[in-house]
């Protein structure tokens, strides 16, 4: 189930993409989203160059890179866009962009053999931009892969940075969307947009015609259209369990097959991403290149960022799957797909009406005000499965009374999680 | 920078309970309007009533609203001990809401004081002592509006213009014919169909017809305000059963008729099957419809009252912790929803034969 949602992106969906890549200090997080822990091996004062590792994760020997070249200061905890304080391995800018290796460029990037090109992802800590964090490499290794869908629906409110991603560089995304579907025997590749994005339409469709297993699809601009489940249901008419790779799909967002065109052509891991800072609170809405590791509020100082607003909220991500934060002296992550800088609305939750808008507008077809009545009544809550909620906020978004029922039924994925 | 920090998702719709609540009264005034042209204006035109019985169908709204509105807030100040003010009765409990629905359940004939008796007791037992707006578990107003019908058996539910043509309502008509009969017996006998279609036929006071009844529901679910599913799978099985009724009895579509515009059939098959106190979910809404169906066959055919739908309804409200129950264990499981619809719907057919049996 999928309703269309005010997507307040006119501020920024036309917007070319500026940079902000000299930030003076980074913070490398030594966790994840998905509580994927890091073991670091750098320590205060030593040099670290740009794309350098300098910390690993060793069950599954994955790195993470300093974005900059410079010098390793004390390690502090910063807080992460979902409100967690994540200690980090700090490094002071020195400005140089210095690689360790020379870094040169390949002609023809489909020209990796398979094993050649998992090595590569699992080696440029390259992780899932649309905001799972997943490492991308351990989609790659599942047997009888045929599908590609890349991900350019974006249909979080405001966030535009796949938008601007695609606007500028489609030529780089079919190519390597190309060579993704030869160097993995991939029987297509399907890339999905807003089938009103005509902008972003027309700029695939200068350079489509020279990739016959590419296609493009376009869907309606609907929340959560963007879900991978939705996607692949609605391209290729397919069901799964846990995860689309079980059928043979994989779902891979147009940022990170954009980081993955770096890494294939120049060797480049993942130091910068695109982001989006938009909202009323926001003077200049932009799309804007960063550096992994920067802290937001360095770059909104050097933006000029804020309008006054009486009551704002800081909101790392989109309105609908976004955290509100206690301050912008936040990381960027490889996750962080924008802020959004809003009014307060103050809305007074009342009671709830049983109407059941909640539960028809799931699209996991769960029950959320059933949830929420039966939170200490954990039999009932066990067959209400609320483990399966993807926590998009649509129960939130249509209640009448304004309940923010999302949250009960996150309290009780975690109450059926640690077993209570 | 610092900022408030806010749990949540930071875009809503624009839909809100006092829209919803806008739309019901939007829905509702129609049908007072109408009451008061059946109940008022007809037999005033024929000299049949005073200038008090000309307004008396707008009296009783009164009184049972007035009612209302002063129980919950000295329910308010007294039990709760937190006074609350007449706009918060209005904007928050909407405590008009029952009341209203409560004053077009009632005879017109009422006398005015058990207006506000039948008031005060559906909004003492059934909505607040539950809680109020939105806790209560079984439909106040129906509670009421059944109060009345069950322990005053003297009133009947034909107006002052009525009762010299009429001796009883079209349903309880239907009954003494044993469910049977013809056009003359049936239809003919109050006015014909056109007056069925039109809701000038005995009844509760702003209840018959079809014209209002489906625009109100055409109107209710345009605007996103009912639970549509349990709806229309109550009313559609509901017209299946009796085409199946009437046509085994050589009855036309009239039959139909008589039987849709009766006990307030369709004005209660959208009110009140659709309120809190009846189940959420897809699966939900359509076991509940289907539950319904069950139930006013079984108050219908074998109770003969004008009360049947009353009692149907209130049984489901009674019934709502177990149809919950079975739609928690079954929610994830298509293949035992699919099944319990198809046993409900095989319930149904089993009493329509028995019902065919009954009457033929």
């Amino acid at each position: 189930m999928s309703i269309y949602i005010k997507n307040n992106k006119e501020a920024t969906i036309n917007r070319k993409i500026v940079e902000y890549i000299k930030p003076q200090i980074i913070y490398i997080p030594l966790e994840s989203k998905t509580g994927v822990t890091y073991k670091h091996f750098v320590k205060e004062g030593d040099y670290v160059y740009k794309g350098s590792v300098v910390a690993i994760n060793e069950d599954i020997k994955f790195p993470i890179h300093s974005s900059v070249s410079g010098y390793v200061i004390k390690g502090v905890k910063k807080i992460m866009n979902n409100g967690k304080k994540i200690k980090c391995i700090v490094v002071e800018n020195d400005f140089k962009e210095k690689y360790e290796y020379k870094i040169g460029s390949k002609k023809n990037i489909n020209k990796y053999s398979k094993e050649d090109f998992l090595e590569l992802l699992q080696k440029s800590g390259i992780t899932g931009l649309g905001g799972s964090d997943y490492p991308t490499f351990v989609k790659y290794r599942q047997a009888n892969l045929k599908y590609l869908i890349v991900n350019g629906v974006e249909c979080e409110p405001y966030i535009t940075a796949d938008n601007a991603i695609m606007r500028a560089y489609s030529e780089e995304i079919l190519e390597c969307i190309d060579a993704i579907t030869e160097i993995m025997g991939l029987d297509k590749a399907i890339i999905a947009v807003k089938e009103d994005n005509v902008h972003v339409i027309s700029e695939f469709n200068k350079y489509i015609g020279s990739y016959p297993n590419i296609s493009l699809f376009g869907m309606m601009d609907e929340y959560p259209n963007g879900w991978e489940k939705i996607l692949v249901k609605e391209i290729l008419d397919i069901d799964y369990q846990k995860y689309p790779a079980e059928q043979g799909v994989i779902v891979e967002n147009v940022s990170t097959i954009y980081a993955i065109y770096e890494m294939l052509k120049y060797g480049r891991p993942l130091t910068e991403r695109v982001i989006t800072v938009t909202g009323c609170g926001v003077k200049k809405p932009t799309n804007i290149r960063v550096k992994i590791g920067a802290s937001m509020n360095e770059i909104m100082y050097m933006i000029d960022a804020y309008k006054k607003l009486k009551n704002p909220l800081f909101i790392a991500g989109g309105t609908m799957m976004g955290n509100s934060m206690p301050t912008d002296n936040v990381v960027i992550t490889k996750n962080l797909n924008g802020v959004v800088v809003l009014e307060n609305d103050n809305i007074i939750p009342t009671e709830c009406i049983h109407c059941g808008k909640c539960s028809n507008i799931c699209p996991q077809k769960l029950i959320p005000v059933l949830i929420k009545d039966n939170l200490n009544n954990h039999n009932k809550l066990k067959d209400l499965m609320p483990n399966k909620c993807i926590e998009c906020g649509l129960c939130s978004y249509i209640c009448p009374s304004k309940i923010e029922i999302r949250e009960f039924v996150k309290k009780a994925k975690e109450d059926i999680k640690n077993g209570i | 920078m610092e900022f408030n920090v806010k749990k949540g998702i930071y875009q809503k719709t624009n839909n809100s309970v006092s829209k919803m609540m806008n739309h019901i009264l939007i829905s509702l005034i129609p049908f007072i309007i109408f009451s008061f042209y059946k109940n008022g204006i007809i037999p005033f035109s024929k000299n049949l009533t005073d200038v008090i019985g000309l307004f008396r169908p707008l009296i009783i709204v009164f009184i049972a609203i007035l009612t209302g509105l002063i129980t919950e807030y000295l329910w308010y100040k007294l039990v709760y001990k937190d006074p609350i003010n007449l706009k918060s009765l209005f904007t928050k409990e909407y405590a008009y809401i029952d009341a209203l629905l409560l004053s077009l359940l009632l005879p017109i004939n009422i006398p005015l004081y058990l207006v506000a008796i039948a008031t005060l007791l559906s909004y003492v037992l059934a909505r607040l002592s539950e809680g109020g707006f939105t806790n209560n578990k079984i439909n106040a107003s129906i509670f009421g509006a059944l109060f009345v019908g069950l322990i005053c058996n003297g009133l009947v539910y034909l107006n002052d213009y009525e009762q010299t043509l009429y001796e009883v309502t079209p349903l309880i008509n239907l009954c003494n014919h044993n469910f049977v009969g013809t056009n003359l017996t049936l239809i003919n006998e109050f006015g014909g169909v056109t007056k069925f279609i039109l809701g000038i036929i005995p009844g509760f006071l702003g209840t018959t017809g079809i014209i209002l009844p489906l625009i109100a529901l055409i109107y209710l679910i345009v605007n996103r305000v009912i639970k549509w599913r349990m709806c229309l799978y109550y009313l559609i099985t509901m017209i299946i059963s009796f085409l199946i009724i009437g046509i085994s009895n050589n009855m036309g579509i009239w039959y139909l008729i008589l039987n849709l515009t009766s006990g307030g059939l369709l004005f209660l098959g959208i009110y009140f099957s659709t309120d809190n106190t009846t189940t959420v979910s897809k699966f939900g809404e359509r076991i509940s419809g289907l539950i319904l169906v069950i139930l006013t066959l079984i108050f219908r055919f074998f109770f003969k009252t004008e009360l049947d739908i009353l009692m149907a309804i209130i049984t489901l409200n009674l019934l709502k912790p177990l149809i919950e129950n079975l739609v928690i264990k079954f929610n994830h499981n298509k293949t035992y929803q699919i099944l319990t619809i198809i046993s409900l719907i095989l319930i149904i057919i089993i009493l329509l034969f028995i019902i065919l049996i009954r009457i033929s």
